[in-house]
């Protein structure tokens, strides 16, 4: 059985630089995400001071506020070098989508 | 025959233009494009000496006319505007050298502009780069650049992912005497509507319906829970008063404080999106929040 690393990070620079729509970009991103947990108790999105501002790639992020409990998600996810604006964007998705899925019950 | 169109002969057809090009005129230019596109062969010859105002919009319309002539195999020409105003937004707005190319681009100074430009996929540095352009001799207002990175990132972006088109058009200018940026991303896909309708829940919805709904929280043509991006520029629109227009199908709806819906009786194929933003001290982006409130 692999060890598990105390953390992982992962260069937005690097995920960006992929042909496709930023929500297909949003879900690669997720999946590396999904992947580097098996592997690391934390996985760091060094976004390396770049703005993305985008409501569909960052709408693929939220949504692992829902689909997996958040109090785990905001643990074992962190955003380094994020523009501030684009961090507020991210918790506004992350919340549209919780209260989403709470109407839906 | 439309009005506008004032003769069709073997050398072509000519088309005088409404003096009035911007969106707001968006029946007649509809009309005008729609029928010159059927108007069968021969060049086109546009009189645009009456025409006394040209928008970013006016040039993605000329812009996107211009291609699909061609791709027709036919050509346009065009004679420009004769008011002083209208002949200066013309050129600094790049129509006259889309239409001719051999004619360099010049932009006065007092301008920061982006002319009109076709874009063949959705360039994630352009976003960044066209708001930087346009805000730098704005005066720095908090959020303002950010919020016009994002509504350019999510209109093209729409282009190409919901329009099912692979060329979109924009133009932009801002002017710092104003403190404001007007832009337009246009593209001739399939339209809001008949994207919308593709998705089962919606079906129904007419031309008006259908553009309204595009810009509710989760109302998507894709059959997942999506469509968030526009949502959030109305949202920006309505909280700044600024001045948001979506063209698309039979479709126009104008969005600022309140919201003016009308029906368009020629159809764009196609989808325009106009914005106006003006800096103001307390300009709104994304409300605060922090992930304690999460």
């Amino acid at each position: 059985m692999s060890k598990i690393e105390p953390k992982k990070t992962l260069k937005f620079k690097t995920l960006i630089n992929r042909p496709g729509s930023l929500r297909a970009i949003g879900e690669i991103i997720v999946d590396e995400i999904i992947e580097e947990w098996k592997y690391s108790e934390v996985v760091e999105l060094d976004f390396e001071n770049e703005t993305v501002a985008s409501a569909s790639l960052f709408d693929e992020i939220a949504k692992l506020y829902k689909e997996y409990p958040k109090e785990e998600v905001k643990q074992r996810l962190h955003f380094i070098n994020i523009d501030p604006l684009d961090e507020r964007l991210i918790i506004h998705l992350a919340k549209l989508r919780l209260e989403q899925e709470k109407a839906i019950i | 025959m439309s009005r506008w169109i004032t003769n069709i002969s073997d050398h072509g057809t000519f088309v005088s233009l409404p003096a009035d090009l911007k969106i707001s005129n968006a029946k007649r230019l509809n009309e005008v494009f729609n029928e010159v596109l059927k108007s069968g062969a021969g060049d086109i010859f546009i009189d645009a000496k009456g025409v006394y105002n040209i928008s970013p919009f006016t040039a993605c319309w000329f812009a996107a006319l211009k291609d699909q002539l061609v791709e027709l195999g036919r050509s346009i020409r065009i004679i420009p505007p004769e008011k002083e105003y209208a002949l200066h937004q013309y050129s600094n707005l790049g129509i006259e050298t889309y239409l001719k190319p051999e004619i360099p681009q010049t932009i006065p100074k007092k301008y920061s502009t982006f002319p009109v430009t076709k874009l063949t996929e959705p360039s994630y540095p352009l976003a960044g780069t066209v708001s930087k352009l346009l805000t730098e001799r704005l005066r720095k207002v908090e959020n303002f650049h950010k919020a016009l990175h994002f509504a350019i990132r999510e209109v093209v972006e729409n282009s190409f992912e919901h329009g099912k088109t692979n060329q979109c058009y924009m133009c932009a200018y801002s002017v710092p005497s104003k403190q404001m940026v007007r832009l337009c991303i246009l593209d001739t896909g399939i339209g809001i509507p008949a994207s919308m309708r593709a998705n089962p829940k919606y079906t129904n919805l007419d031309d008006l319906e259908a553009v309204e709904r595009a810009s509710q929280y989760g109302v998507s043509s894709k059959a997942e829970e999506r469509g968030i991006g526009l949502y959030l520029l109305r949202d920006v629109a309505e909280k700044n008063e600024a001045e948001l227009t979506i063209l698309s199908g039979h479709a126009k709806i104008d969005i600022s404080k309140s919201i003016r819906r009308t029906y368009i009786e020629s159809p764009f194929s196609g989808t325009a999106v106009k914005l106006t933003l003006r800096t103001r001290k307390d300009f709104y982006y994304i409300s605060v929040a922090d992930w304690e409130a999460l």
